[in-house]
């Protein structure tokens, strides 16, 4: 954006030339984004281009890879229940930010303060020993099946390494990211239209179905894209203490390249991940439009 | 249209913190169909107020009643209190339709009697043709109006009215106002209209309630108000004003330190007595002459001069005492800074407050 800035008043001052391009492109805007750039070019889209290449290279030079994939009924089978669990945990975690968010940006002050604070606090944990937390808390000696059984299920049933567990841990882990992104839209919901419903004869649940709901619903959509998005992807949680049945995406490529070392399936199967949260992200960017028509 | 309602407020007080009142002892009775401002600096007590009749803040002690029917502990979606906030609050989800029929739709009016009376309501705010555009598509002016047809259209008892015309321009706030008159007339809804702005109290309302303090300090119609007004509060905030502190002498003559004995309308008041007394600077007369000193007649020496268009006002000085002069454009003499020149004023024009 900054480079087609400079480019058009460049275009306009003088002849389109080669020294025109050189003097836009050492301009100060530039010299500002220009570490990042490199950076990202080292860093990211070189080892980016190399996945591509390997999965259109290994072993064979061609489309072997992908034509496998969407051949492979298991591999499919992972892709829909990554998408299945997605789902599943983006509405979990919905469930449970929503009433924390709804309560933090309409008390404020001290309640507010300590609900984001409790929520700050886990988003700052690392998802790695959260999901260590979980394996202890669902173990079989951990005090859940404790409970279980000091209240009379015998045999317990097995909580740990279950796509339930998984499902869980991951939504927790997810809830502060719903959190946020709803307070973000809810702080900026003014009281006063719940009083304006209230003075024209909505009761306070139609008030807020009516009324607040609707105008949170760009957060849930915000939300909802960045947990969806980020739970595709998601490595640790699943690997860790999900079912080794029920194999989340990334546990299928960690398993391609670590067990089967075939490294150009998956790089097809990143390639795929890659594609259907690229979607994804275009699909958010198109509904947001949703937000401007309000504002 | 439905007969309008009488709002009463007895001894109604609001504390927040203990010991302190927000609002204290208020006692006021609005007539069925009648337009009441809240007059009053910020923190006056009267937002407070018009909260507590709206349902948003519980008094402390006290009792409000609409029709006679003691209203405290119903629920402010269950009073049936129209109301238009200082910044409209239209939903922004809304069109200006769905918003005006919000109200109806929370009481169940069926799909066609509701399109009906919002059509009516955007006619009688005359915007008509714009029922299908969300707020953002329309001006501050046009906001306001459908705010307005919101809180009309359902038949309140009352319609409450905080600060509604504070955000708009000058021109568009007078015409607001006209605007507001004439549906009020048109309505004959019982209408309380809170404004620091005194000019638009004084053109809008029946009676005008100041508040100070958390207190109505006078009730009274607007030129009550603004002509006898009872404390110095209401005199100095209400208007443009001189208030001279005197001591009564016999036959409605107040002396007033440097300027002299002044003719008043206070016959009544015995002599001896500390007051100050309200000259509005529009009845004061004002000659290029030097006047003859007398109990209506005095001289200042000119310090300033303000020129308004339609009217000039002079700030004149007599032996440390300020005076303000407002005369009509046309009527002003040729006078500058530093002259001298004559003042003239009626005695019954001349107001008397005791202390």
């Amino acid at each position: 954006m900054a480079l087609d800035l400079t480019l058009s008043r460049s275009a306009q001052g003088r002849a389109w030339s080669a020294a025109g391009w050189a003097s836009a492109l050492i301009r100060p805007p530039f010299l500002l984004y220009a570490p990042a750039s490199l950076f990202l070019a080292v860093f990211f889209l070189a080892p980016l281009g190399l996945v591509i290449w390997m999965s259109v290279s290994e072993p064979t030079v061609g489309f072997d890879n992908y034509a496998e994939f969407f051949a492979s009924k298991y591999d499919l089978n992972v892709l829909a229940r990554t998408f299945q669990t997605a789902l599943i945990v983006t509405i979990t975690s919905l469930v449970f930010a929503y009433p924390v968010a709804y309560v933090a940006a309409r008390k404020g002050g001290a309640v507010g303060s300590f609900l984001l604070g409790i929520v700050a606090l886990s988003f700052w944990t690392s998802f790695l020993v959260r999901t260590y937390a979980w394996m202890v808390i669902l173990g079989a000696r951990g005090p859940v099946v404790g409970l279980l059984v000091a209240l009379g299920v015998n045999p317990p049933p097995r909580l740990l390494f279950t796509t339930f567990a998984a499902t869980f841990a991951m939504a927790h882990m997810l809830v502060p990211f719903m959190v946020l992104a709803l307070y973000a839209v809810m702080k900026r919901i003014d009281e006063v239209y719940m009083r304006a419903a209230a003075s024209l004869g909505a009761r306070p649940l139609k008030a807020f179905l009516t009324v607040y709901l609707p105008q949170s619903l760009p957060g849930v959509l915000n939300g909802a894209t960045l947990v969806f998005i980020t739970c595709l992807g998601f490595y640790v949680t699943p690997t860790l203490i999900g079912s080794p049945q029920d194999k989340m995406i990334a546990g299928r490529i960690g398993q391609q390249i670590e067990q089967l070392l075939e490294f150009g399936a998956a790089s097809a199967t990143s390639m795929v991940l890659l594609a259907a949260a690229v979607a994804l992200f275009v699909i958010y960017d198109r509904l947001f439009g949703i937000e401007k028509m309000w504002r | 249209m439905e007969t309008a309602r009488s709002l009463s407020l007895k001894s109604v007080t609001k504390s927040y913190l203990p010991g302190q009142n927000a609002v204290e002892a208020i006692d006021l009775d609005v007539a069925p169909g009648e337009f009441i401002s809240f007059l009053g600096p910020s923190g006056s007590g009267k937002t407070t107020t018009l909260m507590m009749i709206a349902g948003f803040a519980r008094p402390t002690r006290g009792e409000i009643s609409i029709a006679g029917r003691q209203i405290d502990a119903v629920e402010p979606y269950d009073r049936n209190i129209g109301m238009v906030f200082q910044n409209y609050a239209l939903f922004p989800h809304m069109n200006a339709a769905q918003n005006v029929g919000f109200p109806l739709r929370m009481r169940g009016v069926a799909k066609v009697p509701a399109q009906a009376k919002v059509k009516a309501a955007l006619a009688m705010v005359g915007l008509a043709e714009y029922a299908g555009r969300a707020p953002a598509e329309l001006s501050g002016g046009q906001q306001q109006r459908v705010a307005l047809a919101r809180a009309l259209v359902f038949q309140p008892d009352l319609v409450l009215l905080d600060e509604p015309l504070g955000a708009l321009d000058k021109t568009l706030r007078e015409q607001m106002q006209m605007e507001l008159k004439r549906i009020h007339r048109e309505l004959g809804v019982t209408m309380v209209y809170v404004t620091h702005d005194q000019t638009e109290a004084m053109a809008m309302s029946d009676r005008i309630a100041v508040f100070n303090r958390g207190r109505i300090e006078q009730i009274g119609t607007p030129s009550e108000v603004y002509f006898t007004p009872k404390t110095r509060f209401v005199a100095s905030f209400v208007g443009d004003s001189n208030l001279l502190s005197g001591k009564t002498r016999e036959g409605g003559l107040v002396d007033v330190a440097g300027v002299g004995p002044i003719a008043t309308s206070a016959g009544h008041v015995p002599p001896g007595k500390d007051v100050s007394i309200l000259v509005r600077p529009e009845t004061i007369r004002i000659s290029s002459e030097r006047a003859e000193l007398s109990p209506w007649r005095n001289s200042i020496t000119v310090e300033e001069i303000v020129n308004y268009g339609d009217s000039v006002l002079v700030l004149g000085r007599k032996a440390g005492q300020e005076l303000r002069v407002r005369v009509p454009s046309m009527e002003m003499p040729d006078l500058r800074r530093g002259d001298e020149c004559g003042i003239e004023w009626a005695p019954t024009r001349i107001h008397v407050i005791e202390h």
